[in-house]
């Protein structure tokens, strides 16, 4: 194998040659660079000629792709990604990747929009990242959501399938959100129910902090794979941990001290929600510690408790939002646990006290047992003798 | 199972009728059994208080919170009493497989013909339509099933605390093993089940404790004192007349 | 006669289609229908009135927290609950934020891409742009340098030959008639903005914890805590964040949005006779400075103009306003041709359109998702034209002078504003009125905190125990797109019934039972298409309405006529 060292002059400028213009503005040294390839190329045994392939195949020299559809969402998604900080929107959309079809910022509209579509699926097929966001909506062959007269599903299945992976972003998307709320008729669903067996990320919150969108795209760039996940397929650095576990009024919550009413005093000394129905026990979610807005406040910071918006059908399952516990199916929005717990048992109570009333009138001049003679001790595995006549 | 002549008309008239009865003392609550017993009322008059506490606090620490480990300490105490009842709660179910006779599975799920009648009868005789109670020496059918139902929403409870004690935990024995219940229901739904069936379970010990003094006033059997010393003392035709009192003894 | 269709129009809230019937190069006919459904208004039945809120807040993800402040102020209204003022200050700043930031991303990031043709900054000087920024602002970034740096990024980005969201755009287009040095000016004001809306929008995270979709809002008040002397409440550090971010807001509009819209519109003033639309503007009114939220102590004024007749201005009711769903795909059960009040409101699905795909959504009478809200049978026009113009027909105190000024500036007379461009320099307008009020009314919460005035809930009226057995309120907000409004019916301490009409519905909704068009219909008739191929000038006149639809807008032709050529561009 050759040694790097003594390639010809000839040799590196045909490899210089090679090199885009796009290193150069990355400001690496291309002779450093050069002669890892060649290095490379000697490591994997391969023919000095095969250098100049390695080069390319190191040297990205496209910005990898990336199209966001938007199905039955509100654009809280797109919007909070424009709120990102570090990389801001506009360094991932021009600098690190190729934003090649959004619809709420693209520049064209309608076929033109379409061909932007059509052709990221055709010259970057396998290779692109497909961002979806909000629900697909599965009932009455899918009319509730039609995009250049297609269905949501119909272009899911054809973006997704054809994308390197995909990242359901927002709950709508992850969990099938509002839509898919006790109430919807459209038959909502989350990407990952809706096309099954997809290279899925869950991507979750309503909407998904922008903060962590971008660290997503840095993780992918960076370590070339998508970030490890829950079982929600959410990544264990947005979602691995409780908020409850996290947060800053944890102490007051260990310490017993809770906000009873809104503008307290415990609400003007920053105590915990839990008592006004924060869901921070219930939810995982890094916003404690990334927070909003470039790390500008979050919900429970503010004074507010959390709803746990990042978890599967927390529209159901986490409301009524101002009570600690969720009412006691089919007994009404106004039934707490409480109200169920003590009644069941005074009904019990009451019956039993019934009960008791009926027993002594029963018993009234009954039988006059005397008391009970010990006589002999029968062993609990004894066969007993059959009584005697008498 | 063989009962002989349990429907004899020759014994109806049992030995509670008339004068003075011989009483045989028969040790009815093994060891094991009155220990769970008691375990489980110490557990769960701790587990509901500290529950109930944990659920709705009605005391507030006081002074910074730096000073203050109310809750903590409330959860403390919660968490350590929930590992000894489940303990308990599952040494319990091993010991109706493997425990002595009034222990034994028979006696809370009514499989045979008898214990069938026996649940009809003693619905019987707690809806007045019946004037004594179908005698027994261990549990009686109806009360073998409320306790069945008890081990279930013990079951229940043990799985919807430990699903919430597992939210702490980012990995690891108890998502992997709890985390399940979360997914299922949503966490908010586990913590009302977890909270409606000590509810549930507070009722249950009304009429658990109702039943026991109703029937020792009935049997004057020391029903209520068996629990603490194991011995119930009981007539001969008592004894006869109990379709467990024949169970085949437990293979060595 | 050509048939076109656009779908999906981008650079709006969700996905629109426009079908326009062109003649002669000028649009003769159009309908407009959402083809996006999701029942958010069916998902809140039942539900507790104190939540309603939330689920509201996701009827949009731009025009975030209108919907929320529309929710609590309906059941406010129904439970007659009066907030403190504290609440009301903090409610207004967080709606004045999000009116400024909005109107903002809007002009740059939504609507620019129609006037200014991106690859023609490449051939600007940058000495020129240079001179045209310091010409029309005293805004700092006007270097030569500056603007180099700006276009050589665009070149790199250019020669990657990764086009990304400027690909396939209508570079070229006849219609665009900016100077290369005006193209590099709005480039780079294009970056400087996505920065601006990003840092200003801080104030909601303060204030409501996050943006989007701020979590802050009770009935009855606020849950932002207030407390001088607390780490964890709104303290001196969080009032001094949102000064300086007011000021740094207060900056950017008067010395780059403000300018750019006036630079921009001098070069497009045959905009000022396109899209005149309706000529019916209605606003609600909003921002009182009394806690009851009377009226006549609005900033932005409640009014009805009817026939751009600025004579006379009209008092608003709400009792007025009926829904209807002639072209709707729902049904109502007094039949479809029947007007409903959203008290009454039904919302009962009944999709009667194509099944997909389809090229055309075909020629039923039904064609949308949207509901054809009208007033007094009026369809009307809302948003920022509609609350300039009824704040100038009223003389509102420091408008006449602004609007006149601007008027004068570009050499046009008030008919100029019933227009596309009216539209844009409306928005421009009362951006400017609002970037000016914003601190008094920080300075008045300021002042409210140092006498020891930290209340911000009421709590009387918290508990469903305390609420009467069944009532009814509305809620309305001057959202940035226009005249928001909820509706809200509770019995038995849950929704009974809840009905939203948005901004976005009473512009972009279809025809009612009289076949009298909709607000986005009616503006572009008369609109020149060059291209059927780059239909930008559609464009521009939709995207002028700040369109947010959370849903498509579908335009077809009911009485299904046959067309010699249909392209779906």
């Amino acid at each position: 194998m050759a040694n790097p060292e003594i390639l010809s002059d000839g040799v590196w400028a045909a490899l210089e040659r090679s090199m885009t213009s796009r290193t150069t503005s990355r400001n690496v040294s291309r002779r450093k660079f050069l002669r890892f390839c060649s290095a490379m190329t000697a490591a994997l045994a391969l023919p000095l000629s095969y250098t100049t392939q390695v080069v390319e195949a190191l040297e990205q020299t496209r910005r990898p792709a990336l199209v966001w559809l938007e199905f039955q969402d509100c654009a809280g998604n797109s919007e909070a990604a424009l709120r990102a900080s570090h990389p801001g929107f506009a360094e991932i959309v021009l600098d690190l990747l190729s934003w090649n079809y959004h619809e709420t910022v693209m520049a064209p509209s309608g076929k033109a929009a379409e061909k932007s579509l059509a052709d990221t699926l055709k010259d970057e097929k396998g290779k692109y990242i497909a961002i979806v966001e909000g629900s697909i909506p599965m009932a009455n062959n899918g009319i509730y959501c039609t995009i250049g007269g297609r269905t949501a599903l119909d272009l899911a299945k054809e973006v997704c399938s054809n994308a390197y992976a995909t990242i359901a972003i927002g709950t709508c998307a992850t969990f099938g959100g509002l839509p898919a709320a006790e109430g919807g008729i459209t038959g909502a669903v989350g990407v990952g129910d809706a096309i099954p067996g997809l290279r899925l990320l869950n991507l979750s919150g309503c909407p998904a902090n922008g903060a962590n969108l971008a660290a997503t795209i840095v993780h992918w760039l960076t370590f070339k794979e998508l970030p490890a996940t829950d079982s929600l397929k959410r990544p264990l650095f947005a979602h691995g941990d409780r908020i409850h576990d996290l947060c800053p009024r944890r102490p007051h919550y260990d310490a017993g001290q809770f906000v009873r009413a809104w503008g307290d005093e415990g609400h003007r000394l920053g105590w915990c929600l839990y008592q006004m129905g924060c869901k921070g026990p219930n939810a995982n979610y890094n916003c404690p510690q990334v927070q909003f807005n470039d790390a500008t406040g979050w919900p429970i910071g503010v004074g507010h408790g959390c709803v746990g918006c990042a978890s599967p059908k927390f529209w159901d399952t986490m409301t009524p939002f101002y009570r600690a516990l969720p009412s006691v199916p089919g007994f009404g929005a106004e039934s707490t646990a409480d109200a169920f717990g003590t009644g069941a048992v005074a009904v019990v109570a009451g019956l039993t006290a019934a009960h008791a009333v009926g027993s002594i009138i029963r018993n009234q001049g009954a039988k006059s047992n005397g008391q009970p003679k010990a006589k002999k001790t029968i062993e609990p595995n004894q066969t007993p003798a059959r009584p005697t006549e008498e | 199972m063989e009962i002989p002549n349990s429907s004899s008309s020759a014994n109806k008239a049992n030995g509670a009728v008339g004068g003075v009865v011989d009483r045989q003392v028969v040790y009815v609550w093994d060891l094991a059994i009155r220990l769970t017993h008691w375990i489980n009322v110490f557990a769960i008059l701790i587990l509901s208080l500290t529950g109930y506490f944990i659920y709705s606090p009605f005391m507030e620490g006081r002074g910074e919170a730096t000073n203050q480990y109310l809750m903590g300490t409330i959860r403390f105490v919660h968490f350590a009493t929930a590992f000894v009842f489940a303990v308990n709660v599952l040494f319990r179910i091993y010991w109706s497989f493997a425990g002595t006779k009034y222990a034994r599975w028979h006696q809370f799920v009514p499989t045979s013909r008898s214990r069938l009648r026996g649940l009809g009868r003693m619905l019987r005789y707690y809806s007045f339509l019946r004037r004594e109670p179908p005698p027994q020496v261990g549990h009686n059918p109806l009360a073998g099933l409320a306790y069945t139902a008890i081990h279930i929403l013990f079951v229940i409870q043990i799985f919807t605390g430990f699903a919430l004690y597992s939210l702490a935990y980012r990995t690891g024995f108890w998502p992997s093993t709890f985390g399940w219940v979360n997914l299922l229901m949503g966490t908010p739904l586990v913590r009302l089940v977890h909270d409606i069936v000590m509810w549930l379970i507070i009722a249950f010990t009304i009429h658990h404790v109702y039943s026991g003094i109703l029937l020792e006033i009935e049997e004057r059997s020391g029903l209520l004192g068996s629990i603490v010393t194991g011995y119930k003392s009981l007539t001969p035709n008592h004894i006869y007349e109990s379709d467990t009192a024949n169970l085949p003894k437990k293979k060595p | 006669m050509t048939r076109i269709a656009i779908d999906p129009i981008t650079r709006i809230e969700g996905h629109l289609r426009i079908e326009v019937e062109v003649q002669g190069g000028v649009v003769t006919d159009a309908w407009s229908s959402g083809t996006m459904f999701r029942g958010i208004e069916l998902i809140l039945r039942n539900r507790d009135p104190r939540d309603a809120w939330l689920f509201a807040q996701r009827i949009c993800g731009v025009c975030t927290t209108v919907h929320a402040l529309a929710s609590v102020r309906a059941v406010e209204n129904a439970l007659k609950i009066t907030i403190p003022e504290n609440a009301r200050l903090i409610r207004d700043l967080m709606a004045g934020t999000q009116l400024v930031q909005d109107h903002v991303i809007h002009f740059y990031h939504l609507h620019a891409l129609d006037w200014v043709d991106v690859t023609l900054a490449l051939k600007a000087d940058p000495e020129k742009t240079s001179t045209l920024a310091q010409s029309i602002s005293a805004w700092p970034k006007s270097s030569r340098t500056y603007f180099k740096g700006v276009q050589d990024k665009l070149k790199t980005f250019v020669d990657s030959g990764q086009l990304g969201i400027f690909a396939n755009g209508y570079w070229g287009h006849p219609a665009y008639k900016l100077p290369p040095e005006a193209n590099l000016l709005a480039v780079a004001h294009y970056l400087e903005a996505l920065d601006f809306q990003r840092e200003f929008i801080r104030i909601h995270a303060v204030l409501g914890g996050k943006n989007p979709h701020p979590q802050s809002y009770l009935v009855g008040g606020m849950a932002t805590a207030l407390n001088p002397n607390h780490t964890a409440t709104i303290n001196a550090e969080k009032l001094g964040l949102i000064t300086k971010l007011l000021k740094q807001g207060a900056d950017f509009v008067s010395q780059v949005y403000v300018p750019d819209v006036l630079a921009i519109a001098s070069f497009y003033k045959d905009w000022a006779a396109q899209g005149t639309g309706l000529g019916n503007y209605m606003a609600y009114g909003d921002y009182a400075s009394d806690n009851q939220g009377k009226p006549e102590t609005y900033f932005f004024p409640r009014g009805l103009i009817l026939g751009r007749d600025l004579t006379k201005v009209q008092d608003v009711d709400h009792q007025q306003i009926a829904e209807y769903v002639t072209h709707s795909w729902y049904n109502y059960g007094a039949g479809d041709a029947t007007g409903l009040h959203p008290w009454n409101g039904e919302t009962k699905p009944n999709y009667t359109g194509p099944q997909p795909p389809f090229e055309l959504l075909g020629d039923g009478a039904k064609y949308s998702w949207l509901k054809a809200p009208r007033y007094q049978d009026n369809a009307v026009e809302v948003g920022p034209l509609a609350r300039v113009l009824i704040a100038y027909a009223k003389d509102k105190p420091g408008v006449k002078p602004v609007v006149d000024g601007i008027l004068k500036q570009l050499g046009v007379d008030a008919t100029a504003l019933f227009s596309t461009l009216g539209r844009v320099g409306a928005r421009a307008i009362e951006t400017q009125l609002m970037i000016n009020e914003l601190p008094k009314w920080l300075g008045q919460l300021e002042e409210n905190m140092g006498r020891g005035d930290l209340k911000i809930h009421e709590n009387s009226l918290w508990e469903p125990s305390s609420w009467p057995k069944e009532a009814q309120g509305w809620g309305s907000v001057e959202a940035p797109r226009g005249s928001l409004a909820h509706w809200v019916h509770i019995k038995d301490g849950k929704i009974e019934n809840y009905q939203a009409v948005v901004p976005s519905t009473w512009n972009a909704g279809p025809r009612d039972a009289k076949g009298q068009r909709g607000a986005y219909e009616q503006a572009l008739i008369g609109t020149p298409v060059a291209n059927p191929e780059q239909p930008v000038e559609i464009l521009r006149t939709i995207h002028s309405f700040d369109p947010c639809l959370a849903c498509a807008v579908h335009v077809v032709d009911p009485k299904g006529r046959e067309y010699a050529n249909i392209r779906v561009v």
